[in-house]
């Protein structure tokens, strides 16, 4: 009698205890299921509004007014260029999509505008990314709405800027802000216009820190301090970044609660298999007198927790991924119902940790069952 | 076969150490069938575990074939069991969850040894055939005993060890057991008998009187 076939004879004789203990490993896979899938849709929800929020950090030079760029938008301060090739060469930093600009006000034509250069953007190593904004060419230029309403600049019309020719690449539609008041060519072209050859006013970045604890600003100026001592961090709050801490709240009270449930779990499924233990007694002894030695024993009770954990997983999972999809989106403030989507990595994860749980959880009750002395047992009426 | 040198065991309990067997000294030969006789506490159940290396002595020796059983480790006492020994117990002890074949084929799990047909053809033998697919509930006392004698003799131990074999049976399936220890015996092999009834003592060559954890005869 293969000690595997006892496990499964055993199960299906004792149905009760076996559904129990499969419900204690369902119980905390499922709410593990439930808050990871809810988690994850709630970090991508967030990076999804963080990037269409557009970029939220702002490196200015030390010496800049960061009053007057509140109010102006744009720094009164050059830096050199080369402190975006600092800051890209960073590793595990919380910020990316890097975008070094130089801004100049300027009278074209008659009129006050913004000059912006903008230099191709960058990504610190390992986080390759779509660009955020669009890339210009050297030798083209972007106009805003007002500059081009007002003046009647046209598309693929070359424009002298500063002394430099331009074509017109697009003229922008209305933005109802700064932007229809800029006109965006390269950096390399901006430098020369406005004779600021190496010098950049700014680099703007995305924060990844909308899970961070504490405040990301600091931490930001922290990273950001350490490679350009030189430089000033300021960073644009939002309701997005307010979003963002409240589903950061709801995600730190999951995780307090998580190591209590499956904690709980563990509780359960070791007093079901000491009861199990119990009940089988005079089944360790029997087993002991004909021959089978500790490991077999071992077998006996841990292939069970195997199975039961292995049962836990598949049932924790459906239900912890059906609850995740349902109740997450409210939970969380996921406002894209669409974000959230099973997540069949958990699938393989609980396979892997609901058994090992299962198994953890009934090591005790296995070592008494294996240290039960048989002759005790089996004298027992 | 069988040496018991000096063989003593004391229980602590809370109440205070009690002296179940003290003394014994005893060898038993191949092919012997041995009755063990006395009154409830007089240790006979203490000596039948501790001859199958079961529980460890607190004095003295199990010598089986020249081994020290209780000088091996745990493991090879198992396998020891698991070659040499059949156990009938009182109370059957038979697994409530597996059939009556898969009881019998319980000890194959410890032996290594696999032969389905020799389970079948014993509990033919043993009058069970009809119930080799019923669970013990489904049983009577006389079937499961029969079970737990078929499941004994299944790997062809040399020394077969019974427990009031015939303590909750009937006379006519008290018979039953005992003729089938009479034919392991007459077949060449060793039987132990802790018994109160006499009908194991007429079937006996040998028979040792334990009083308060001494042979007194």
């Amino acid at each position: 009698m293969v000690v595997i076939r006892m496990v499964w004879k055993e199960m299906w004789h004792r149905k009760v205890n076996w559904v129990l203990a499969v419900l204690a490993v369902t119980t905390a896979v499922a709410f593990s299921v439930a808050f990871f899938t809810a988690a994850k849709a709630s970090e991508r929800e967030t990076a999804r509004l963080m990037l269409s929020m557009g970029y939220n950090v702002h490196v200015i030079a030390k010496d800049a007014d960061a009053g007057g760029f509140l109010i102006n938008g744009i720094p009164d301060k050059t830096m050199p260029a080369d402190y975006l090739d600092k800051l890209a060469a960073q590793q595990g930093i919380s910020y990316n999509h890097l975008l070094a600009t130089l801004e100049g006000k300027m009278n074209w034509r008659g009129m006050d505008i913004v000059l912006t250069g903008i230099a191709p953007e960058v990504c610190p190593p390992g986080q390759k990314k779509q660009p955020m904004t669009f890339q210009v060419e050297p030798g083209m230029v972007y106009v805003g709405y007002r500059i081009a309403e007002s003046l009647r600049v046209k598309e693929g019309e070359t424009l002298s800027v500063g002394g430099r020719e331009l074509k017109v690449k697009k003229c922008l539609s209305e933005s109802g802000g700064l932007d229809d008041m800029r006109m965006q060519c390269s950096l390399g072209d901006a430098q020369e216009i406005l004779n600021q050859p190496g010098r950049i006013t700014g680099i703007k970045a995305v924060d990844c820190l909308c899970f961070a604890k504490g405040d990301p600003v600091v931490t930001l100026r922290k990273e950001i301090g350490a490679v350009l001592p030189e430089a000033q961090v300021l960073q644009v709050k939002a309701i997005a970044s307010a979003r963002a801490r409240q589903r950061q709240m709801v995600h730190n009270i999951f995780a307090l609660m998580l190591p209590f449930v499956v904690a709980a779990c563990g509780v359960w499924i070791g007093v079901l298999a000491a009861m199990n233990v119990r009940d089988r007694q005079q089944e360790i002894g029997l087993l002991r007198a004909l021959g089978y030695d500790a490991r077999a024993i071992c077998l006996l009770f841990l292939g069970k927790a195997v199975l039961v954990g292995l049962a836990g997983a598949g049932v924790g999972f459906l239900l912890g991924t059906s609850l995740g999809l349902t109740y997450g989106p409210d939970v969380f403030e996921i406002t894209a119902k669409a974000m959230i989507r099973w997540e069949p990595s958990l699938l393989a994860f609980a396979c892997i940790l609901a058994p090992l749980f299962a198994v953890v959880a009934s090591v005790i009750p296995t070592m008494i069952a294996v240290t039960y002395d048989p002759a005790a047992t089996l004298r027992e009426e | 076969m069988l040496v018991l040198n000096n063989l003593g065991k004391t229980y602590r309990t809370r109440a205070g150490n009690v002296r179940a067997l003290h003394g014994v000294s005893l060898q038993i030969d191949k092919g012997q069938f041995v009755a063990v006789c006395g009154p409830s506490g007089s240790g006979k159940t203490t000596l039948l575990m501790m001859i199958a290396a079961m529980l460890r002595p607190s004095d003295g020796t199990v010598q089986f074939d020249g081994t020290d059983v209780y000088a091996i480790s745990g493991r090879e006492r198992a396998r020891f069991r698991a070659h040499n020994i059949g156990f009938v117990f009182q109370m059957f002890h038979l697994v409530p969850y597996l059939n009556v074949l898969e009881n019998v084929l319980v000890a194959q799990g410890a032996s290594g040894r696999t032969d389905r047909g020799r389970a079948e053809d014993l509990l033919q033998r043993l009058g069970l055939q009809h119930r080799m697919h019923h669970r013990p509930p489904a049983l009577s006392a006389g079937e499961k005993q029969r079970a737990a004698m078929a499941r004994a003799l299944w790997n062809q131990p040399r020394l077969i060890l019974a427990d009031e074999p015939t303590g909750n049976l009937d006379p006519q399936n008290a018979q039953c057991v005992l003729m089938h220890l009479r034919e392991f015996h007459r077949a060449g092999g060793t039987v132990i008998v802790a018994t109160h009834g006499p009908a194991a003592q007429e079937l006996a060559t040998r028979t040792i009187h334990l009083r308060e954890g001494t042979v007194c005869a």
